[in-house]
């Protein structure tokens, strides 16, 4: 299961015994990887190495299982992977051990915000482009640039999309409005993160598009729409390990939900139904960061250019149930992982310049409307 | 350290020598240091940080400003603190109302029942706040035994659950203070010299009125204490609103929790947290000055 959160949001804060579970097990296994990267290790065995963090749970799991080998058949480096929990504890001690000249890593997975705030605490290294001939593979938007360089190249996407137990709500709903529709009352279990997709939900499906969010007007249009979510809204997640246990045991009905571990939810025997409405489902990414006080630049290359080969994004498709971030006409997917992993509407992209410019009032609005 | 095992010696041969500058001194390095590098330092950090300057795209930078502040002037924040000020108010009122005449009767109890109580007691507090939080969950939940069981009998409609809700946050709250505050009370409630009681007994004073019109005056200040305590405890609450209520029942805590970890913004979550401690801090100064006016009186 997911155990950790990926969105650049909120950690696990002991809400859902999983997503605290996570917690506990993401922030041990950062001190100890904290405590390697002080003792120097990495390099012990010979030969060429490179330490790999990504969230624990299935996706650390799925790719140090059937993704990274190859990269090793291939190019004989040796990848350590490790979990990394998300959130701003992550982000802060990252940032201190790399000023102190130890990271516990030499690439990490990071979402888009933390990104950004690496990138002004001066925390990440920037790549080579012409180092990674595969960066052609990729679309511009998944590629994070400063005026210095390459700053983030992206890892691996995941959707937000309407998750539905089937029994309860039937027929399956084919539009955001069913959220706000007046006979679901506390029927749901909504992106509780301040500055979250249920931003992009409500600007896709009421308004003209996330565009509206970069204005602070814009901003408050959408809350105001979003308050009519309350009386449906039995629970606000904000680590999705509470979502996961309350999809699980029954609490809520639905609501909106990370499209992978859904699928594994499913694939566990769990009687789930994942919708893409045809507002489309948000879509956002990780990206690999580099750390700039790990040594292995030449190594994060290889690992990177590797990485965004099709045979490795059709793995991550396959295994991890993630959509691949490279043009769809690389990709040699069957229909069934197709089906799981692509939208067949037109997602909706998660608006970073909204974060970048207004983060502080889109958090501000959204925990005024859902506290009072 | 030396002075120290000193000062313990001689306090157990006779405390008078306790009074002696030096050994006082000696005594008081350890906790002193440690008051200072663990309160005093942090609390300066924490206003330090809450002068920062925030940078919305990235994290912050050191400076010093009143901006976090400013943003603290909105209906939200008085919202909040004014929620978990009731919050902390109701629980400690259920709190000391059930602990204290709880200590009372177990201290009336012969001793091995004494002792069984106080074991009981002591054995509940080693259960995780977390866990305690989690079987509250699972209890009032849909699927759960309690929610159930009214169901059964038609008190609650089927499917229904019994959180998240303000009644849900409050109770599992006063389960977790409780055991704490029957122990606060015990050691006062059990030197009550019971000759006190046996005279109210012989001029005819029925064991409730003994109870009412000597016992509680003479524990007035352990009860007021008991209640602040509560009230401080409460009111950084932060699993149990988090997991048993709606977002409307959110803590402070939570707030702070929301502001730092999830905006990212940690010099709005430190003017949060300064402005706590001095609204406690107020709160103490004006609970002191009532209650030494009605023994002024009194």
């Amino acid at each position: 299961m997911g155990t950790t959160d990926r969105r650049g949001g909120k950690a696990p804060s002991g809400q859902g015994l999983i997503g605290r579970r996570g917690l506990l097990l993401g922030a041990s296994a950062a001190g100890l990887a904290l405590a390697a990267g002080c003792s120097g290790s990495g390099d012990a065995g010979g030969g060429r190495s490179l330490r790999v963090s990504s969230y624990g749970g299935n996706f650390e799991q799925a790719l140090r299982d059937h993704i990274y080998p190859l990269f090793t058949e291939a190019t004989g480096i040796r990848v350590e992977s490790m979990p990394q929990p998300a959130g701003l504890q992550f982000l802060l001690q990252l940032i201190e051990a790399n000023k102190a000249g130890q990271t516990p890593m030499d690439l990490c997975i990071s979402a888009p915000v933390d990104v950004m705030r690496g990138n002004a605490a001066g925390l990440w290294r920037t790549y080579d482009a012409d180092r990674i001939p595969n960066l052609a593979n990729l679309p511009d938007s998944y590629l994070t640039r400063r005026p210095d360089g390459l700053a983030a190249v992206g890892a691996v996407g995941w959707y937000f999309t309407m998750v539905t137990n089937p029994q309860a709500i039937s027929p399956t709903p084919a539009s955001w409005t069913e959220l706000w529709a007046p006979g679901r009352r506390n029927a749901w279990g909504l992106a509780g993160t301040g500055a979250g997709p249920m931003y992009e939900v409500t600007a896709a499906t009421y308004f003209d598009g996330p565009e509206m969010l970069n204005t602070e007007a814009g901003i408050r249009a959408c809350v105001a729409k979003m308050a009519g979510l309350k009386p449906n809204t039995r629970l606000w997640w904000e680590s999705e390990g509470t979502m996961q246990t309350a999809l699980e045991n029954g609490e809520v009905q639905g609501g909106v939900y990370f499209a992978d571990v859904a699928e594994t939810l499913i694939q566990s025997g769990a009687n789930l139904e994942v919708v893409f409405p045809r507002e489309g489902p948000v879509i956002d990414f990780g990206s690999w960061c580099h750390p700039s006080a790990s040594t292995k630049t030449e190594e994060a290359h290889e690992f990177i250019n590797f990485m965004l080969t099709p045979q490795a994004q059709n793995l991550i498709a396959s295994r991890m149930n993630a959509p691949p971030l490279i043009r769809p006409e690389l990709l040699t997917l069957d229909d069934t992982v197709r089906a799981k992993v692509t939208s067949p509407t037109t997602p909706i992209a998660t608006n970073l310049e909204a974060r970048r410019l207004h983060m502080d009032l889109m958090v501000q609005e959204f925990s005024q409307m859902l506290a009072s | 350290m030396t002075t120290a095992d000193v000062a313990i010696t001689s306090q157990a041969s006779g405390t008078r020598r306790i009074g002696e500058p030096w050994v006082l001194a000696g005594l008081l390095t350890a906790p002193g240091l440690y008051i200072i590098i663990m309160a005093v330092v942090p609390a300066f950090l924490m206003v330090q940080l809450s002068l920062a300057h925030r940078e919305v795209g990235g994290l912050w930078s050191p400076g010093f400003e009143l901006t976090q502040y400013r943003q603290l002037a909105t209906p939200l924040f008085a919202r909040v603190m004014g929620f978990s000020l009731l919050l902390a108010v109701a629980g400690a009122a259920i709190c000391v109302s059930l602990a204290f005449p709880a200590a009372y009767f177990i201290t009336r109890m012969k001793r091995r029942a004494q002792v069984a109580w106080l074991v009981f007691l002591l054995g509940s507090l080693s259960l995780s706040e977390v866990l305690i939080v989690f079987a509250f969950q699972v209890l009032l939940s849909t699927s759960g035994t309690l929610a159930g069981a009214l169901s059964a009998v038609g008190l609650l409609a089927p499917g229904a659950s019994l959180y998240p809700n303000f009644p849900a946050v409050l109770s599992c709250l006063v389960y977790l203070l409780l055991p704490y505050v029957i122990l606060y009370f015990y050691p006062a409630l059990s030197q009550l010299d019971p000759e006190v009681e046996q005279a109210a007994a012989t001029m005819g004073a029925s064991r409730f009125s003994t109870f009412t019109s000597v016992v509680l005056p003479m524990m007035r200040g352990q009860i007021l204490t008991g209640v602040l305590l509560v009230v401080i405890f409460t009111f950084g609450a932060y699993l149990t609103p988090l997991v048993l209520g709606r977002p409307p029942q959110w803590t402070v805590a939570i707030h702070i929790s929301n502001a730092a970890m999830g905006a990212g913004n940690v010099p709005l979550a430190a003017a949060y947290a300064v402005a706590v401690v001095v609204f406690m801090v107020a709160l103490l100064a004006l609970t002191r000055l009532l209650s030494r006016r009605r023994g002024a009186e009194a």
